[in-house]
């Protein structure tokens, strides 16, 4: 099936592919980019809830905390894995296939890590949920497209620094208070 | 009805807390029931007891349920309308004539139910949904600002959205855990420390776990019982 995707989301994905490629391909890899590019797609993420853009925040994001952890482990696999996607992204069946190749190839890491990288991964959708929800989606929403409940978004809020303070002033929060009260004997 | 709907934000955030008993002494001093929704119960119990790490509070939510603490109302008979009301939210905010989809159905299904009982307030802490019904604007310009790009407002559907719940009042997990504090639920916590702390201690307890609150409002509410304690 061929991939008939927006041209604009297409180059966005392709342009963060192609640049975790880089830096997996360098001698010491730039952990902060890693991170920078998992936040990329956010955009396409909130507006599109396209799911591959969700899947390669998910696994840039989970990239970033796997070397931050040692960036001496292998990357031959991942850099096939990642020519290959990048190579099939106008074919969409091909192309997740080539995704999920990348998962499953970060998920070997387990052993030479010492961390459960399933619990990587659900982290890497989580953090990213918080994004989309910084970018004004709903706790719901942003729970949703990344495939995560409302329980672990709220759990991890309290951690995440959203840039919106003040934002909640239309109602006085002593008129909230005491009409609530008001409710109760 | 006399009834208070609950959205599932404010249960989740008083469940992370350890502050789920708060539910039923507030349902004691309060003449009407407690509502969730049909989508508001599934995130309260279905979604978690697939996973372990919240497994223990979904079952605490389900004894509270089982005690008719709080109720589930069948809002499949709302079912038609929650799907208009949601193609109505996600369709009055857009970007380069793509639509923000900024709310989920399971959202709009309190928000549906507390309108159709006529409920006295809608709890819910989730900061999108409480700015599209008080402050429009305000969430307009966060999108902006976060996407950085024009977005359009369909202000006929805005209207319509603000028409059909002109007459809910929202109130957040805060408020009623100061009310719980004020009819003296934490007074055993007093002994050991002044109103002003505990207050302050809670209220960033519950904003850390998700209670869209701001650190403005924080110091506003602490500063209340600061004041009452200095009269004694």
């Amino acid at each position: 099936m061929v991939y008939t995707m927006d041209t604009e989301l297409k180059d966005n994905m392709l342009f963060v592919l192609k640049n975790v490629r880089e830096l997996l391909r360098s001698d010491h890899i730039r952990i902060s980019e890693l991170k920078r590019l998992s936040n990329q797609l956010m955009e396409d993420v909130s507006l599109m809830h396209n799911k591959d853009s969700i899947s390669i925040s998910v696994l840039v994001y989970s990239l970033y905390k796997i070397f931050s952890k040692n960036s001496n482990i292998s990357r031959e696999a991942l850099l096939k894995y990642l020519d290959d996607a990048i190579r099939s992204i106008d074919n969409q069946t091909i192309f997740r296939t080539r995704l999920k190749k990348l998962f499953d190839q970060i998920k070997k890491y387990d052993k030479e890590l010492g961390v459960t990288i399933l619990q990587t991964i659900r982290h890497a959708q989580v953090k990213k949920g918080l994004k989309v929800y910084e970018h004004g989606m709903s706790i719901g929403q942003a729970a949703e497209i990344m495939g995560v409940s409302r329980w672990d978004i709220l759990e991890y809020l309290g951690d995440f620094k959203i840039d919106d303070e003040g934002y909640y002033d239309r109602v006085d929060a002593r008129q909230r208070l005491s009409f609530a009260k008001g409710l109760f004997r | 009805m006399k009834a208070i709907v609950f959205d599932s934000g404010p249960v989740i955030t008083f469940a992370l807390n350890s502050l789920l008993d708060i539910i039923p002494f507030l349902r004691d001093r309060y003449d009407g029931i407690f509502y969730l929704c049909n989508a508001v119960h599934k995130e309260l119990i279905e979604a978690p007891s697939r996973m372990r790490k919240f497994a223990f509070e979904s079952m605490r939510v389900k004894k509270l349920i089982g005690e008719n603490e709080i109720e589930v109302f069948d809002t499949s008979v709302y079912s038609e309308e929650t799907e208009i009301i949601t193609e109505m939210a996600n369709s009055i905010f857009s970007i380069k004539n793509k639509n923000l989809n900024i709310l989920n159905p399971g959202e709009i299904d309190a928000l549906v139910l507390a309108k159709n009982i006529n409920a006295d307030a809608l709890v819910v802490d989730e900061r999108t949904t409480r700015l599209l019904l008080e402050n429009p604007m305000r969430l307009h310009a966060i999108l902006q600002k976060k996407f950085n790009k024009n977005v359009r407002i369909n202000k006929e559907r805005l209207k319509e959205f603000h028409r059909h719940f002109s007459t809910l009042k929202i109130i957040r997990s805060v408020e009623l855990a100061l009310i719980a504090f004020e009819l003296d639920f934490f007074e055993d916590y007093l002994k050991y420390d002044t109103k002003e702390n505990f207050v302050e201690a809670l209220l960033w307890a519950m904003k850390l776990n998700g209670c869209a609150v701001s650190e403005r409002e924080i110091k506003v509410f602490t500063k209340l019982y600061k004041d009452s304690n200095a009269r004694g």
